[in-house]
């Protein structure tokens, strides 16, 4: 038990955003330093955190999606429609937590679309999310009808850009959704029946698992969470941008999963350590930019990053790291 | 009478067919490869839903939709392709033998680790299953005791009904010997069970009664003398009517 412990601790998860980290404040000393002015908090770590957001929200939802051997490449674009959906009605003079509502109901309408094609008509989520990834697109187009949809609403505007304890309003918004979802999945037996359809979907159905109902939840949870995205991110710019909001912010949220630790084969998954990994993303990305490379970088460290972690989580580096272990446990036949 | 399936089919899968099953009874189902034993298992369990027919559980009509509700009325199910239909390769032996207990409590009654564990304990000790801990990942385990977690997680439930497809396929000498007791050990304790099998000395053994499947039909119904392995192979091979006593 103690041997767990101290393997936890020294998991290549928690060591890389803290070598991550350690690089940016050896890089920039004043990385780590935070101000207050006005009763807000300033500083690199609090920007990470508040640009790192989006990304993180969007995580939260796809780490389920990944645990059950999925994937949703439709949140970018679902972002787009439910920011549209908040920015048109506020401007169509609809009180603010009705559009809000309105949002987040659109965006879960569509995870359950997704959940819709994926469990009931079994179309592999690589090819059954992209349809949504396509139309979605559109979707937000004719909403917005073509244009930005700016807005002065001052309350949908706090969402992006006011603060709460001194903390930007994304950073609490992610760490609250992170926290609701993690008790869903830890204080109920969801995360147990998650990690067994990802294992195995056939023997899942055959323990009583109601399999598919499960799969339609973490799609519309995937949705809801995007919905959340979507409507930060047009609060904080104040206007729906159907063509770029969201966009290829999947291809973001995925690797921030798997640099968590989420096996894409299933069975392992962790919603705060996804969180942890979108940080990693962003911290990264500040790092980058912080040294005066040119931003283009990021996208190549990025995909280095990437390739290691998924290296540490190989087969092959299993059996590196576990053989000395199993000899001793008497696992063979009688 | 506990179980009554009456003209209980499915199109395309398996003929209609009528079974009485009572409590301590273990009905043997022989037949070749391709007969139609695992639909018919399959079927009882609601894993393929019928189309045809009705079920009564301790006299009580019932619907069996689906697996869930073949669950909540008492029945268990192991597999005959333990690893593709049976096993969670990655899950520990613990959650392996928790989970169809928990299938049956909900998503919101969670049983915690230690609940999960004295679970775990008792019936992987009641099924002597040889693992070197409760949450090393089921797949390091050898194929007899993989079948015994299965084994241990259907006894979680506490069934009154067990379904056994090939229990005892391709596991070794000592595990296979262990679940051969079991069965008798529970058909004593007055569980009702189908037991699918190519091992006709084994069936013979342990079963009350043998059906015997060919094409997809349930082609005769074995009893008293006729339990023997050459009145079961003219069966298999012979038409229904030469077979029946």
């Amino acid at each position: 038990m103690k041997r767990l412990h101290l393997e936890r601790l020294a998991n290549p998860q928690l060591l890389a955003p803290a070598g991550v980290l350690l690089i940016n404040w050896l890089l920039f000393p004043n990385f780590f330093r935070i101000t207050r002015q006005d009763g807000r908090l300033f500083g690199s770590l609090i920007d990470v955190l508040n640009r790192g957001a989006p990304v993180a929200i969007l995580a939260i939802g796809m780490t389920g999606v990944i645990a059950t051997k999925g994937v949703d490449l439709s949140v970018g674009a679902i972002m787009a429609v439910c920011g549209a959906v908040a920015a048109t009605m506020v401007v169509a003079g609809y009180p603010t937590p009705v559009a809000v509502i309105a949002a987040l109901a659109v965006g879960i309408a569509c995870g359950l679309w997704n959940g819709f094609l994926v469990a009931l008509l079994d179309i592999q989520p690589i090819v059954a999310t992209p349809v949504l990834m396509v139309a979605g697109r559109g979707i937000a187009q004719l909403i917005t009808e073509g244009s930005i949809v700016t807005f002065n609403d001052p309350t949908l505007i706090f969402i992006g850009t006011g603060s709460f304890l001194g903390f930007p309003m994304a950073a609490v918004i992610a760490p609250a959704l992170l926290i609701l979802v993690t008790l869903l999945v830890r204080k109920t037996a969801i995360g147990l029946f998650i990690r067994a359809i990802g294992v195995n979907r056939a023997a899942a159905s055959l323990a009583g698992i109601r399999s598919r109902m499960l799969l339609v939840l973490v799609y519309a949870l995937s949705g809801f969470c995007a919905a959340i995205a979507g409507i930060v991110v047009a609060a904080d710019i104040r206007g729906a941008d159907a063509n770029n909001s969201g966009l290829w912010l999947e291809l973001d949220a995925i690797p921030a999963v798997v640099i968590g630790g989420t096996s894409l084969l299933g069975g392992r998954f962790s919603v705060p350590m996804a969180v942890v990994g979108a940080i990693i993303i962003r911290a990264m990305n500040t790092g980058i930019l912080m040294s005066g490379f040119p931003p283009e970088f990021n996208l190549i460290v990025k995909a280095g990053m990437i390739i290691l972690i998924l290296l540490i989580q190989s087969p092959f580096a299993t059996r590196l790291f576990t053989r000395q272990r199993l000899v001793p446990a008497k696992a063979g036949p009688k | 009478m506990l179980l009554e399936f009456k003209s209980y089919g499915r199109k395309k899968s398996v003929h209609p067919f009528d079974l009485t099953i009572h409590k301590g009874e273990v009905i043997g189902v022989a037949g070749l490869l391709g007969s139609g034993r695992t639909e018919m298992a399959r079927l009882m369990f609601g894993a393929d839903p019928a189309d045809q027919g009705s079920v009564t559980v301790a006299g009580k009509p019932t619907a069996i939709r689906n697996t869930t509700d073949a669950i909540s009325r008492g029945f268990g199910f192991c597999p005959e392709d333990r690893k593709a239909e049976g096993i969670f390769g990655d899950l520990s032996v613990r959650e392996n033998i928790i989970i169809a207990l928990q299938g049956k409590l909900g998503w919101f009654r969670a049983l915690n680790r230690d609940e999960q564990l004295e679970i775990a304990g008792k019936f992987g000790e009641a099924m002597d299953i040889r693992a070197a801990s409760l949450d090393m990942p089921v797949k390091l385990l050898s194929g007899g005791n993989q079948q015994k977690v299965i084994l241990s997680r259907w006894l979680a439930t506490d069934p009154a009904f067990l379904i056994l497809d090939e229990p005892t396929r391709g596991i070794d000498v000592g595990a296979h010997a262990e679940i051969v007791r079991t069965i008798n050990r529970l058909r004593d304790d007055g569980m009702a069970m189908v037991v699918i099998s190519s091992e006709l000395d084994e069936v013979v053994a342990y079963s009350s009664r043998i059906v015997v499947m060919r094409d997809r039909e349930m082609v005769a119904e074995l009893r008293g003398k006729n339990i023997n392995p050459g009145v079961i192979v003219q069966a298999i091979a012979n038409s229904a009517d030469e077979a029946q006593p």
